[in-house]
C-alpha cells in the first residue's frame, strides 16, 4: 500500500496539516476554519496543499471527534457476521440520523458479540472528501482524530484494557478498551467536575476501580481532579501538547502498520477511483502496451513493404519470361494464364495432349513390310492391307507351304507381330498364303531410304 | 475519479484501442502482402516452367493443325504431286474428303480423305504419298490397301498396283475455353 505523505487534522478552530515524510515532522496551521461549509473547507485545504508543494501524494484526513456518533451494537452469537449495511441499520436505532444520511464504519472485536460503530453525517464527510478529490487531493484514509490518538497511545503503552482519556482544548475523549479495541467512546467537557462525574459513572458501570491512561491533560485542575479519584490507577504524566501527540499519530499512519481501527475510506466512503492504488502500474502497463503495439505495427508494415517489393520483382520477372517466350506479343495482364493457354495449344498441336490419338503411319508400315520380305524365296503378293490401328494383312502365292512359312518368319524378323500364316494348296502349282500381322509402330524415314520395286 | 482523471483514462483507452486497430490493420496488410508475394513467386515458377516447355514444344514436329485443310487444297496438293512425279494420266481415280468428325471426349477432330490410285508402281505410290505428307506433318497416311488386278507392262516389266489410301489430318480444336486448361 502506498504510504500517506500528508495528514490533515481538524483542530478545535482550524485545520492543521503535517507532512509525514518531512524530518522532523511539523504541524502547520492552514488557516482553514472548521466553521465554514465543508465544500469551502475542501477547496481551501486543496489550495493550501498545492501552495505547499503537494504533488498528488496520499492524504490522511483526521476529522474532529465532534462529528462522530458512536454506539455499540450486539451481534448474534454463533451466526454469520452481518454485512456492513446490516450493521448500519442496526446502528441506526441508536442514532438521531437515518442510515442513509450517515457514513458508518465499525470495529468488530474478534470473538466478541458486539461491534463498535462510528457514524458521521454524510452531508459533512462526503462533501469534504469529494471536494478534496475534485480539487486534485487524493484522500487515502479518513479517521477520527480522537480515535487515532487513542490507538497511538495504546500502541505506545501496550495497554489492552482500561480507560483512555485523550484531552483536547475544550473536550476530553474518553475511551473504554476491551482486548485492545475500543468499546465505548464519550466526549466529556474539559472541566474537572464533569470528568470526575464521568469517572464515577464508569466505576459504577464496570463495578471495579477504573484504570486510566490519559494524554494531553496539561492543566493542573483537571490533573488534580483525575488524581483525586481513588480508583484512577495511572495518569500519563508526560503528556505534552497536542501537536507532539499528533506527530506520533502521523508516524503511526505513515508507516501503515498497524492499520487504523477504523477508516471510513475502506468501505463506508470508498474512493471513486478504485484503481487509484494501482494507477502507476496501470499507467506503466498502458505505456508499455502502447510502445509494444507501435513497435509491432511498425514491424508489420516494414515486413509488408518488403513483401510488396518482392511481389513487384516477381511480377517484373514474369513479364521478362513472357517477353522471352512470346516475343512478338504484348504482355497481357494475366501472364500466367496466357502462357498456360499457349502451352496448351502447342501441346495439342504437338500431339502431347493426353487425348491425342496415336495413328500409325501406313507408309512406315509398308516400308517395314517391304524391307522384311525374304530375298531367297519366290512369292507373289496379291494384296496388302494396312489399317489405321496397325493391323496388317498380306495375301499372295508361294511355291510351297515351306516357303510360305519362311515368308512369315522373315516378316517376324523384320519386327512385325506376325500370326501363323494360313496356306492352301492351289489347283495349279503353288500355295496361296494369307498372313495377318500387327505393326509394332514405326515412323517414316526410319527404314530404307527408298522403297524397292514390287517383288515376285 | 476526478473528471481530469476520467478524461485521461478515456484518452488512454482510446489510444490503446487506436493502436490495437493500427496493429490489426498492419497485420492484415502484412498478410495480404505476404500472400501476394507468395502467389507471385509461385506464378513466376510456373511461368518459367511453361516458357521452357513452350520452347521445347516449338522444336517438336506438329502432329495436329489448328485449322482443317479444305478439300480444294488437298485436291490441288494431289494434282501437283501427280504432275511433278509425272504419273500416267488418270492414275488418280478419285479424292474423297470425309466430313470432319470429333474424336469422342477429346479436343481433337479428324478429317479423313480417301484417295484412289490406279496402275501405279510402288515407287510412284510411295513418292506421291510422301510428297503429299512430307511438308505437312499433320497429314498422315493411316490406311493403305494395295490390290490386284495388277498389270504387267511387257515392254519394261514394271508391275503396277491399284491403291486406296486414307489421308488423315488431325485438328486440335478444344470445345470450350475451359478445355484449354
Amino acid at each position: 500500500m502506498r504510504h500517506k505523505s500528508w495528514m490533515l487534522l481538524e483542530a478545535a478552530e482550524a485545520w492543521c496539516a503535517m507532512r509525514l515524510d518531512a524530518a522532523p515532522p511539523d504541524v502547520q496551521p492552514t488557516g482553514v476554519r472548521v466553521q465554514t461549509p465543508p465544500a469551502d473547507q475542501a477547496a481551501q485545504l486543496a489550495a493550501w496543499l498545492i501552495a505547499n508543494a503537494y504533488a498528488g501524494e496520499d492524504v490522511l484526513l483526521a476529522i474532529g471527534s465532534q462529528h462522530c456518533l458512536v454506539a455499540e451494537i450486539p451481534l448474534e452469537a454463533g451466526r454469520r457476521r452481518p454485512s456492513r449495511s446490516e450493521m448500519a441499520y442496526a446502528l441506526e436505532e441508536h442514532l438521531p440520523l437515518a442510515a442513509e444520511d450517515c457514513v458508518a464504519e465499525f470495529v468488530v472485536r474478534p470473538a466478541t458479540e458486539h461491534a463498535f460503530g462510528v457514524a458521521v453525517p454524510k452531508t459533512y464527510l462526503a462533501a469534504l472528501v469529494e471536494g478534496l478529490e475534485d480539487n486534485g487531493v487524493r484522500v487515502a484514509s479518513v479517521v477520527p482524530v480522537g480515535l487515532l490518538r487513542c490507538q497511538q497511545l495504546v500502541s505506545e503503552q501496550g495497554r489492552a484494557d482500561g480507560t483512555v482519556i485523550v484531552a483536547n482544548r475544550d473536550s476530553l475523549d474518553v475511551f473504554v478498551l476491551q482486548e485492545g479495541f475500543p468499546r465505548q467512546w464519550q466526549i466529556v467537557p474539559h472541566r474537572p467536575r464533569e470528568l470526575t462525574r464521568h469517572l464515577q459513572w464508569l466505576r459504577l458501570q464496570q463495578g471495579e476501580p477504573v484504570r486510566v491512561l490519559a494524554v494531553g491533560i496539561d492543566d493542573a485542575e483537571t490533573a488534580a481532579a483525575l488524581s483525586e479519584q481513588a480508583d484512577v490507577t495511572r495518569v500519563a504524566a508526560e503528556a505534552g501538547d497536542e501537536s507532539s501527540d499528533l506527530v506520533g499519530c502521523g508516524h503511526l499512519m505513515a508507516q501503515g502498520e498497524p492499520a487504523p481501527w477504523l477508516d471510513f475510506r475502506r468501505t463506508a466512503l470508498p474512493p471513486r477511483d478504485r484503481f487509484r492504488t494501482v494507477r502507476p502500474a496501470l499507467q506503466f502497463a498502458v505505456a508499455a502496451a502502447a510502445v509494444f503495439l507501435v513497435a509491432m505495427s511498425a514491424s508489420f508494415l516494414f515486413r509488408a513493404s518488403r513483401f510488396e517489393r518482392l511481389a513487384r520483382d516477381y511480377e517484373d520477372q514474369q513479364r521478362d519470361v513472357f517477353r522471352q517466350a512470346l516475343p512478338n506479343q504484348p504482355v497481357p495482364a494475366g501472364i500466367r494464364s496466357r502462357l498456360e493457354s499457349e502451352h496448351h495449344k502447342l501441346a495439342g498441336v504437338a500431339g502431347e495432349q493426353a487425348a491425342a490419338p496415336d495413328y500409325l503411319d501406313a507408309l512406315s508400315s509398308l516400308f517395314d513390310i517391304l524391307c522384311s520380305l525374304p530375298q531367297a524365296v519366290r512369292f507373289r503378293l496379291l494384296e496388302v492391307q494396312i489399317e489405321d490401328d496397325g493391323r496388317l494383312s498380306l495375301e499372295g502365292e508361294a511355291p510351297n507351304h515351306g516357303d510360305a512359312g519362311i515368308l512369315a518368319t522373315s516378316l517376324r524378323q523384320g519386327g512385325l507381330d506376325v500370326e501363323q500364316p494360313f496356306t492352301r494348296q492351289l489347283r495349279q502349282d503353288g500355295v496361296s498364303v494369307n498372313i495377318k500381322a500387327r505393326a509394332v509402330g514405326s515412323e517414316i524415314g526410319t527404314s530404307a531410304a527408298s522403297p524397292p520395286e514390287g517383288k515376285s | 475519479m476526478s473528471s481530469d482523471e476520467r478524461r485521461r483514462a478515456f484518452l488512454a483507452v482510446g489510444l490503446l484501442v487506436t493502436l490495437c486497430g493500427l496493429a490489426a490493420w498492419s497485420y492484415v496488410r502484412l498478410q495480404v502482402s505476404y500472400q501476394r508475394a507468395r502467389a507471385a513467386g509461385e506464378s513466376l515458377a510456373v511461368c518459367e516452367q511453361l516458357a521452357k516447355r513452350i520452347s521445347q514444344l516449338r522444336t517438336l514436329p506438329s502432329q495436329a493443325s489448328l485449322d482443317a485443310r479444305s478439300a480444294a487444297e488437298l485436291t490441288g496438293l494431289m494434282d501437283n504431286a501427280a504432275n511433278e512425279l509425272r504419273l500416267p494420266p488418270r492414275s488418280v481415280q478419285n479424292i474423297d474428303p470425309q466430313p470432319v468428325r470429333r474424336l469422342e471426349k477429346s479436343p481433337y477432330k479428324v478429317q479423313a480423305t480417301q484417295v484412289a490410285l490406279q496402275d501405279v508402281t510402288l515407287r510412284q505410290l510411295v513418292s506421291v504419298l510422301m510428297h503429299v505428307t512430307q511438308g505437312d506433318s499433320e497429314l498422315k497416311v493411316t490406311e493403305l490397301r494395295l490390290s490386284a488386278p495388277r498389270t504387267e507392262d511387257p515392254n519394261d516389266g514394271v508391275e503396277t498396283w491399284n491403291a486406296e489410301a486414307t489421308l488423315t489430318q488431325l485438328i486440335f480444336s478444344p470445345t470450350s475455353p475451359d478445355a484449354r486448361r
